[in-house]
């Protein structure tokens, strides 16, 4: 290009020269550092990949609490799978709505041999939660007074938190484990936010406290006394001098809905069980079955009776007693 | 060395770091990928975009602090940024050189002659900051179209997407990798006519069109120093018109506001003393304001101020939105969206799966080039697992999301996923609803979990008598974020049998379909 | 060659260079200064420029009184006056100066007769009522589901409301802000009629009794549907749901419950004139959910089963159990 040779640079412009290129020299050291940080999509992005990223859970618990750690990486599970970690238990999961499991296993202190295995239950709702809580709930095991319910049997710890069940089941029954069990339960009721808590003390009221064998109020989610067609109902263990009997109650959405549901459940004894109808008080059934009695009845929105009672008069008695207590309550 | 070569050197930097930086738009962790690069940083450096997503947001993002430094710069030094950073002008300034070398020395000067046209970027300056700037009360009117002529967006908008295409398809390595982005042909038709015309008047777009080196050119109204002339030396030939980069009248009056401080002049001048830098005003005079008179700019603006409610009156904002504008996860809502998006599509070409696409003229002018989601186009659809759009995004029309925002997960349970849309099934194009045949593959590719799209289960006969199992793909709007891959998969390649459209989309809560969420 | 261009402006001086030093670092100062304030520095959450409102609007309780008066007859007109008369008499409720806006139902398009929407005369009792008290204005509004014009006008109640000499104000898409209800799930960052309310000190509920298919019944609580601006019929996946937060959204001063004809089916929207019953009761009532549980017994209904009814009670927006508040029964048939 033309230029003129007339000009020679002077000192100000060979200096501002040099500020320019000392700037663009400073400008390729920011870059070769910047591109070092990993920006945040990357990062994501590079996580084993998108399937393995949503596959692979993280840890059950972001931070564990003092001494705690974790042995390995979480393992997760679907209900297809499921039994390959529980095995027959499984079957009780997928009936009350199971979603997934992720189990993790921990050193409960530094130096310690002994470990505890946690495992989260997503049951997908607080009352399926719930169910599978009560269900499995050893008699005489001790309130944890962690999250919503919990309790503390031998070498393990479960509780409720919204949708979700976890068990905390240590390698052995001791003061160490347990305690570890604790502060890892309180750490993930903490850290954990759900939508919504189940909230089963209504229902639990609804049982009287005279001969209740304690702790053993359960929420049966599906297949009640094997008919398919109930679902969630509470039952109660009840002793009487030497015989058992059971007492049940669940809240439908109307009258209209537990009036069908007590005919259905006298219909199924009858017909699919072979028991036989017998008299009994107006708005009530009776159902004789296998050398004990049925006892169904509809209160109000409430479906309520007596589970295998030793005899008529007795499951007379019980039903009459949880009627009226169940009509006390909710007028 | 001579300052005009500091200058060559300082534009041969800036241009091939922005084409790298353009070549690591993409995911990934190679060191020619995304890695740390600031990919954005042109854009953040761009004073325009700055000011213009400030008027329309009254707000200035994190990261266009870089754009003060500049102004800083701009206001001390004029527009330095333009002859010596700008890519664009890198571009326009080479071609120029390239075509006028050959030519006779007259014709060279007086193609740098300052032309009265040059004062047509002011308006265009003022009209676009008076768009953005429209005042916002219950009616949000700031429309940010700066983004179509302003030159950073545009040269990364015609880089990313058009260039590097075609030095892909052209050389076949894995530069561009087999994307596709619809639209192409009218921005690269742009940038194509832009860089021509150097050869009639070489900087032209500089000169005439850009509102940046508009708005530079008024910023450096009380600038220190800049180019000047001691008349009393000057043997009057005009050769230091002959390399102007600005066509500024260096000899006096200089137009200070359209020098691109480019230097030549004071290599041209023959006896090297009339033409200089130094202290502010020129003793051969100057013009330091802009050539545009008070009437025309006052028209731009109010021309500025009526493009935004002439843009809205056809409701594309309102009843008529644009359901079939699917923006990326982690927009922010329309209004607030269409203020902030300059239009740059960075987030188009670092998306991975190609699904982002630039608006065209078939949907609503206002939106052009603005990002929005193509499922039939690209590999995939949106992935689930996938940030990289807000965080490439430099002026926040796109936020940049963790990845527990977009999946719902942690802190972020209760709201649930983000949700793009949502996935309809067209009954009358299904093969398991209209075609008595077996199909699923939306339902088995659907990524979330539990599966937003389940099945009906149904024994059908056929017209031969025989009994086909069908199940038949049913959505559940609670799970459905709207990723695509459903549409993207389905076997019916021509009109898809499942399609998504923009609503229920997060963003938006007029848009919801469900009342509540099941999180929620 | 040409003699050289003499210089033709003024040399650099030193004052001229710091005077335009001076303004470029002012112009530095400035730039930074606003950066600083205009900066965003955090991670954007939510853009949203809408700044929503407490959506409450309360504007009672009133001085003591009688909480319901029950009133029968066939005159409208004459019935009111009993049941306000029973009630303390309406300067109890309206003093002089009062402003108040009175929220009829004009949802639809369909005449006065077929018992869907509010019933002119009733109206213009009402405003001959607070007029008479010493009301500095009356306004009348409603943000309807079909286009507001032709509803004022085809219920009569434009016509009614000029006569009376009160203020119609028809909602236009400016007369809505965005309001929240504390505590509310659906009523967040909702556009809520808000422009007529500017000033007013009393508002007055005015419904007719309808069933509703999706409710159970439209009365004085579904009346307050109508403040809501926005695509509203979401609200009707939870209709029970929005109903109570209105109810807790809005504390009428009074409210007017038209049992006079009540529509026992096909509500809310009826049609035909078998749709409706003389039931001949009208109710004047300082609690909505009180007013609503006895409307429902002119739907020959429980409020149980109305499910917003209980729902509101649980949440002690009002009592279902009318009877408590000795509500004073009147004729206005002699």
């Amino acid at each position: 290009m033309y230029h003129s040779n007339a000009r020679v640079p002077g000192a100000g412009e060979k200096a501002v020269s040099a500020c320019v290129l000392a700037v663009l020299a400073a400008v390729v050291v920011w870059l070769f550092l910047q591109q070092r940080n990993f920006d945040p999509a990357v990062t994501v992005a590079t996580m084993g990949g998108p399937a393995a990223a949503a596959k692979a859970p993280q840890d059950l618990l972001r931070s564990w609490p003092e001494g705690i750690s974790s042995m390995g990486a979480p393992e997760a599970f679907t209900p297809t799978s499921l039994s390959d970690k529980i095995d027959g238990k499984a079957d009780l999961y997928l009936s009350a709505g199971f979603l997934s499991l992720a189990s993790q296993r921990l050193k409960v202190a530094v130096g310690s041999a002994a470990w505890l295995e946690m495992f989260v239950f997503d049951m997908g709702s607080p009352s399926n939660a719930y169910s599978v809580f009560s269900s499995q709930r050893r008699p005489g095991a001790a309130d944890a007074g962690v999250a919503d319910y919990s309790y503390q049997a031998e070498n393990e710890l479960c509780l409720v938190l919204g949708r979700y069940y976890v068990e905390l089941v240590g390698s052995e029954r001791s003061e160490q484990v347990m305690h570890a069990a604790q502060s890892v339960a309180q750490a993930y009721a903490g850290a954990t936010k759900v939508a919504e808590h189940a909230d089963v003390g209504a229902e639990k009221a609804l049982f009287p406290q005279v001969g209740l064998i304690a702790d053993s109020i359960a929420l049966v989610p599906s297949d009640v006394f094997g008919f398919d067609g109930l679902r969630d109902v509470f039952v109660a263990r009840y002793r009487e001098g030497t015989s058992e009997l059971t007492l049940f109650a669940a809240r439908r959405p109307s009258e209209a809905d537990s009036a069908k549901a007590s005919r259905d459940l006298l219909a199924f004894f009858v017909d699919d069980c072979g028991g036989k109808a017998d008299e009994a008080p107006s708005g009530a059934g009776i159902v004789a079955l296998e050398g004990r009695f049925e006892a169904v009845a509809a209160v109000g929105p409430y479906l309520v009776g007596v589970h295998q009672a030793p005899d008529r008069e007795t499951a007379l008695r019980w039903l009459g007693i949880i009627r009226s207590r169940v009509s006390g309550q909710h007028p | 060395m001579r300052i005009s070569t500091t200058r060559r050197i300082a534009q041969a930097f800036f241009f091939a770091l922005f084409a790298w930086l353009c070549v690591a738009t993409a995911v990934g962790t190679r060191l020619w990928q995304w890695r740390g690069w600031p990919i954005s940083w042109f854009l953040q450096l761009d004073p325009l975009v700055a000011v213009g997503t400030a008027l329309a947001t009254r707000s200035l993002y994190t990261g266009l602090t870089w754009a003060l430094g500049v102004v800083v710069l701009t206001l001390l030094l004029g527009r330095v940024f333009c002859g010596w950073i700008c890519p664009f002008g890198t571009i326009h300034h080479f071609v120029g050189w390239l075509s006028q070398r050959a030519r006779p020395l007259k014709v060279r000067m007086a193609a740098n002659r300052y032309h009265p046209a040059q004062a047509l970027k002011y308006a265009l300056l003022a009209l676009l900051l008076a768009a953005a700037a429209v005042p916002v009360g219950r009616l949000s009117l700031a429309t940010l179209q700066t983004g179509l002529l302003d030159p950073i967006p545009l040269v990364s908008r015609s880089f990313n997407l058009v260039v590097l295409s075609m030095a892909d398809l052209l050389t076949g390595k894995g530069l561009g990798a087999g994307r596709f982005y619809s639209g192409a042909g009218l921005i690269g038709a742009l940038f194509l006519v832009f860089v021509l015309l150097n050869i009639v008047v070489p900087r032209f777009y500089c000169r005439f069109i850009c509102p940046l080196g508009a708005l530079l050119g008024v910023l450096g109204r009380y600038a220190p120093w800049g180019i000047g002339a001691r008349r009393s030396k000057c043997i009057d030939c005009g050769l230091c018109d002959l390399n102007c980069a600005g066509a500024c009248n260096p000899i006096g009056p200089v137009r200070h506001s359209d020098c691109l401080m480019c230097m030549n002049c004071l290599d041209d001048c023959p006896s090297g003393e009339p033409i200089g830098y130094g202290a502010r005003p020129s003793p051969g005079g100057e013009i330091a304001t802009p050539g545009i008179s008070r009437r025309d700019f006052m028209v731009s603006v109010a021309a500025g101020l009526a493009v935004a409610p002439l843009a809205r009156l056809g409701g594309s904002t309102a009843g008529d939105w644009q359901a079939g504008i699917i923006r990326p996860p982690g927009a922010v809502s329309e209004e607030e969206f269409l203020a902030r998006c300059i239009k740059c599509d960075e987030c188009i070409r670092v998306c991975p799966t190609n699904v982002l696409q630039p608006s065209g003229l078939s949907s609503d002018w206002e939106a052009l080039w603005t990002p929005r989601m193509n499922n039939r186009e690209g590999r995939s659809g949106c992935q689930a697992n996938c940030i990289a759009c807000g965080h490439a995004c430099p002026t926040g029309a796109i936020r940049p999301l963790t990845l527990d925002e977009r999946t719902g997960r942690g802190e972020f349970e209760a709201a649930g996923p983000i949700r793009v849309g949502l996935a309809y099934v067209d009954r009358g194009r299904c093969l398991p609803w209209a075609m008595e045949r077996p199909c699923i593959v939306c339902e088995e590719i659907c990524p979330v979990s539990p599966k937003a799209i389940h099945l009906d289960e149904v024994v059908q006969v056929t017209r031969d008598g025989a009994s086909v199992h069908l199940q038949r793909p049913v959505v559940d709007p609670a799970r459905c974020i709207g990723c695509g891959v459903c549409e993207h998969e389905c076997p019916m390649n021509g009109l898809r049998a499942i399609r998504v459209t923009a609503d229920n989309e997060s963003r938006e809560r007029s848009h919801a379909v469900l009342l509540r969420h099941e999180n929620e | 060659m040409n003699p050289p261009p003499p210089n033709i402006g003024p040399a650099a001086t030193r004052r001229e260079f710091l005077k335009r030093g001076l303004k470029a670092g002012a112009g530095v100062a400035a730039t930074a200064a606003l950066g600083a304030w205009l900066l965003n520095r955090h991670p954007p959450g939510d853009f949203s420029r809408v700044v929503s409102r407490d959506a409450r609007r309360y504007f009672g309780p009133s001085a003591p009184g009688p909480a319901m008066a029950i009133a029968t007859g066939r005159d409208r007109a004459a019935m009111l006056q009993r049941a306000l008369a029973a009630m303390g008499g309406m300067g109890r409720f309206i003093t002089g100066g009062d402003k108040v806006l009175v929220k009829v139902n004009a949802a639809f398009a369909t005449p006065a007769f077929l018992g869907a929407t509010t019933n002119p005369e009733l109206l213009t009792e009402i405003i001959r009522q607070c007029r008479a008290a010493g009301a500095a204005s009356v306004v009348v509004t409603d943000n309807p589901i079909n286009a507001p014009e032709s509803c004022f006008e085809l219920t009569g109640i434009g016509g009614a409301t000029r006569a009376a000499g009160a203020d119609l104000y028809v909602p236009g898409p400016g007369s809505f802000r965005s309001g929240t209800l504390p505590g509310g799930h659906l009523i967040r960052d909702w556009p809520v009629l808000d422009e007529p309310f500017s000033g007013i000190t009393k508002l007055i509920g005015v419904a007719p009794v309808k069933s509703h298919h999706r409710a159970g019944a439209s009365m004085t609580m579904k009346n307050w549907y109508g403040l809501l601006g926005g695509r509203r019929n979401q609200f009707h996946q939870d209709i029970d749901g929005i109903i109570v937060e209105l109810a807790a959204m809005v504390r009428p001063t009074f409210v007017v419950l038209d049992g006079t004809d009540s529509m026992m089916a096909n509500g809310p929207t009826g049609g035909s004139l078998a749709d409706l019953k003389a039931t001949s009761t009208l109710i004047v009532s300082t609690d909505p959910v009180a007013a609503d549980a006895f409307g429902a017994t002119l739907l020959e209904r429980s409020f149980r089963d109305i499910p917003y009814l209980v729902g509101a009670a649980k949440q002690g927006l009002g009592t279902v159990d009318y009877e408590s508040l000795h509500p004073v029964r009147v004729s206005a048939t002699s």
